[in-house]
């Protein structure tokens, strides 16, 4: 291949985001509903206020309901992975068939358990897929720096959600510490001086997690 | 073959799990679906093939000549074969081609050619898709998809393989490119074809590309990537229409063209696929010439037959249109998808009276042509019953240092008992084509 | 945009062109044999000019061109979605009792003097795509309306016919007249003005109608909203015998 334009790098990278935020959300939207049970029924309104989108859903039942599976909701799961869809078909060309498959069946997934009995456990399906999906850009992409756009998508989506939903500080650092090796081998222009920044806050055993959120935000340079 | 059909669900899961899909428009929303798959091939033996083939590769040479004539010298005009009123003012004559020649003088690359058999065995041409004709993906794919899933009907059966589409579209491809990249140039994500595009894209290696991303500077074609650095473009295999390519020379609104790609053209130094301008070829009323056309630059007489067919231009073909009014089909020159087509017999007394005045007025615009015997394909219906339907067959001619037909093509078959379009926009599903090796 | 070229009528020197913002335009030539100047800009602005200043010789000829193959200009002969004439024109055709006349030239020249009688200058009634069978329903228009009316009746009798933009002397902007095939020959007749085109025409491009040759066309991309003007001037040198 060889040849990508700004365009596709767009789409690579969103492709990359969307997918992680459709896995890192559900993930916990599980913990979520399991908390939910009977230790905090309204716990689905702080998910809304980490995750940072409105609390339309009035009932943790609603909420349990729509979330995951509201294709006119903007914020549900579905709505994200569309998103991952929406980018990995003008992809085609460039990620596989074979590769794109996994996000066709993450969504076959959400439509099935929206109808199921068990529709939570049968989120875990989703799951399954979006993983097979990371091992197929792994296996089947040969292009390096088509890999890296990607998986450096998903970085900066994982640490951006890490940072919003308080994840320890010790997974923030791993994660931030990935992210990093993406971006270089991606040959994306970025902001040095931010890395610069964040590298030295992290020496710290503590700090602002808003202010690393912000940072990530001009990180990458058009 | 039963083994296909028992195991028909299994390949409609593979189907979707690939995204075989076509997109549609419904009340200004952009849905995309399945294109509905039926397990029971059409099968065309190794003789007719051969016979088909002939026809065919004649057709489409036959054709291409017509086109280098008409936006060259013009022979068949002067010779009196073909009036200049079917060409000069008809949509699909681009003025701006006049007088360019296209690399390697090929201007139908792809050509679909659509047939139907009728009752008593015979093959009829229906039409010539001579612009952007698309569907050979679906095959590809869905044959690739039943290997995995029924291999014994592939084994028990000598089936030519069509998975090699995309090799003779990447021989296309090569063969006319001018120096530089391949690239495919798709309206977009919202386009009917677009899963069609990018499986293309991915199968041939060229460069999925929406003309965000091409310039043309110095009669030159460059594709551009994140760093700015250029790339030479050889050859664009354009999935837009002509009306839409150049907002400088066609359709000034258009936003999904590349300005001035048809300087770069005319200069010779990009291949278009299929070239600009072949509109004035496959429109109904030149249909009527092809057997001419044959004639005229072959010298042979024309294997595969038309649909015997009637020009009201001329006063003879008239009275006989208007005497056999109602058991005629008569069709609009200027529309396709079928749109346009007219059973006489369907009209009411004051429908036909006002058609009979709409034709008389505007003869040129319309052809007719006699009914033809269907002969029908089995499907199997919704219970699993198999049942006939109409069906035609989109064969696929490759122009390139040869011209070759794709052992394969694109059944269409209408799922309503009682139609005669099969065109996917209109409900229509697919089948496998099979061609047998012996 | 067009840029005017040597005819058997004209000779153009000292072309000398100025494009705002764009070193890298190229020229070329369209299938009516125009000479185009085309380029694109990527860097954002916010203004965009072109200037052109030259020579021209004219009235070195009374044709501007001549071929020998008629079937080379066949296009010439079909009417476009502009020049199509519907029942008003056809009955002025009629009128015209064009069967009187055997020459094309003939032809011509009497559709000339008669519609210069029957239709009246008028700017401001007519759009800027106008089809000749409104215009000439309208009874009046401008230049333009006059060349397509025209072309539609020559084309009617089977005369190969061309739109041709153009400057005259002393013109505040481009003009439009008719080029009519005759024996080979390409003369042009100038309906609005009711005359044959001699020295004081300035030929820049042709086609089939006026769609096909705008003196300036382009595109942009952005948000704004624009205004385009455009000025020519023709003055006249007199160079001694």
């Amino acid at each position: 291949m060889g040849i990508i334009t700004i365009d596709k790098c767009d789409h690579l990278f969103w492709l990359g985001r969307y997918t992680d935020r459709v896995h890192t959300t559900l993930k916990y939207y599980l913990k979520t509903a399991d908390l939910m049970i009977d230790s905090d029924p309204d716990y689905y309104s702080v998910l809304c206020k980490k995750v940072g989108i409105p609390d339309i859903y009035g009932s943790s039942e609603n909420f349990k309901k729509k979330y995951p599976f509201d294709e006119t909701d903007p914020n549900s799961i579905i709505s994200s992975l569309n998103r991952a869809y929406d980018n990995a078909i003008v992809m085609r060309d460039y990620i596989g068939t074979e590769t794109m498959a996994y996000i066709q069946l993450a969504i076959d997934d959400v439509k099935t358990a929206e109808k199921s009995n068990a529709p939570i456990a049968d989120l875990i399906l989703v799951i399954d897929h979006i993983l097979a999906f990371w091992g197929c850009v792994n296996d089947m992409i040969d292009d390096e720096q088509i890999r890296n756009i990607i998986k450096l998508g998903k970085g900066i989506e994982r640490l951006d959600l890490y940072l919003s939903l308080d994840n320890p500080v010790y997974e923030v650092k791993r994660t931030y510490k990935r992210m990093k090796g993406f971006l270089i081998k991606s040959k994306l222009r970025y902001d040095e001086s931010i890395i610069y920044t964040i590298d030295s806050m992290m020496k710290d055993s503590e700090f602002n997690y808003s202010n690393v959120k912000n940072l990530l935000r001009n990180l990458i340079q058009e | 073959m039963d083994d296909l059909i028992k195991k028909s669900e299994t390949i409609n899961k593979l189907l979707a799990r690939y995204g075989v899909k076509f997109g549609i428009y419904k009340n200004g929303e952009f849905k995309e679906q399945l294109f509905p798959f039926d397990p029971i091939p059409r099968i065309i033996k190794h003789d007719e093939f051969t016979y088909l083939e002939k026809g065919l590769t004649q057709r489409v040479d036959a054709l291409n000549c017509f086109l280098a004539d008409i936006y060259g010298p013009k022979h068949i005009v002067k010779d009196g074969i073909i009036p200049e009123e079917f060409i000069f003012s008809a949509k699909g004559f681009l003025a701006p081609c006049d007088g360019v020649t296209p690399p390697k003088n090929i201007y139908s690359h792809i050509s679909g050619i659509d047939l139907v058999q009728s009752k008593d065995n015979n093959w009829y041409i229906l039409e010539d898709n001579l612009r952007v004709p698309s569907g050979a993906s679906y095959p590809m794919i869905a044959r690739d998809l039943q290997r995995r899933g029924a291999p014994e009907a592939f084994s028990d059966n000598s089936v030519l393989d069509n998975r090699n589409y995309a090799d003779l579209l990447k021989e296309v491809m090569d063969h006319v490119n001018t120096g530089g990249i391949n690239v495919i140039l798709s309206p977009g994500r919202y386009n009917a074809a677009f899963f069609e595009h990018s499986y293309l894209a991915e199968k041939t290696g060229a460069v999925l590309t929406t003309g965000k991303d091409i310039v043309c500077e110095n009669d030159n074609l460059y594709y551009i990537d994140y760093n700015g650095r250029k790339q030479r473009v050889g050859a664009v295999y354009r999935r837009i229409s002509d009306e839409y390519l150049d907002p400088m020379t066609f359709y000034e609104e258009s936003v999904i063209g590349i300005p001035h790609i048809f300087e770069a053209y005319r200069k010779g130094n990009v291949a278009l696929i299929n070239a600009p301008g072949n509109g004035v070829a496959d429109d109904k009323g030149i249909y009527y010439f092809v057997p001419k056309m044959i004639r005229y630059y072959l010298s042979q007489d024309a294997v595969l037959m038309n649909a015997l067919t009637y020009l009201p231009y001329y006063e003879k073909d008239m009275r006989y249109v208007l005497d056999n009014f109602d058991k005629l089909v008569i069709k609009d020159v200027a529309e396709a998808g079928g749109y346009g087509v007219v059973f006489g017999s369907s009209l009411t007394a004051e429908k036909k009276e006002e058609f009979i005045a709409l034709l008389k007025s505007q003869p040129r615009r319309f052809i007719a042509q006699e009914v033809i015997d269907f002969y029908d394909l089995d499907i199997l219906d919704e219970s699993g019953k198999s049942v006939p339907r109409k069906a035609d067959l989109r064969a696929f001619v490759l122009s390139g240092d040869t011209t070759r037909v794709w052992p394969s093509g694109l059944t269409r078959f209408s799922r309503n008992p009682d139609s005669f379009i099969v065109n996917s926009s209109q409900g229509g599903g697919f089948k496998d084509t099979w061609v047998l090796s012996q | 945009m067009f840029l005017p070229q040597d005819t058997a009528r004209q000779k153009i020197t000292d072309l000398n062109i100025t494009v705002s913002g764009c070193e890298n335009y190229s020229i070329t030539n369209d299938s009516f044999n125009n000479k185009k100047l085309y380029g694109l800009i990527k860097e954002p602005h916010n203004n965009f000019e072109v200037s052109i200043t030259g020579t021209a010789e004219s009235g070195i000829g009374i044709f501007d061109e001549y071929f020998d193959d008629p079937y080379r200009f066949l296009i010439l002969k079909a009417q476009t979605d502009l020049t199509k004439p519907g029942e008003k024109l056809n009955e002025y055709r009629k009128s015209l009792h064009l069967d009187e006349f055997y020459a094309p030239y003939d032809k011509a020249l009497h559709i000339m003097r008669s519609l210069h009688e029957t239709f009246q200058y008028n700017p401001g009634v007519t759009e800027i795509h106008e089809t000749a069978e409104n215009a000439f329903s309208l009874g009046k228009g401008v230049c333009q309306d006059y060349t397509h009316i025209m072309l539609s009746l020559l084309r009617s009798e089977k005369i190969p016919a061309r739109y041709v933009v153009g400057m005259m002397l002393g013109e505040g902007s481009s003009h439009a007249w008719v080029e009519a095939l005759c024996r080979g020959y390409w003369y042009g007749f100038d309906p609005t003005n009711n005359k044959l085109v001699n020295d004081e025409y300035i030929r820049v491009s042709c086609g089939r109608d006026s769609s096909d040759c705008s003196v300036i066309k382009g595109n942009f991309y952005g948000f704004t909203t624009q205004t385009q003007s455009e000025a020519v001037s023709v003055e006249e040198i007199i160079t001694k015998d």
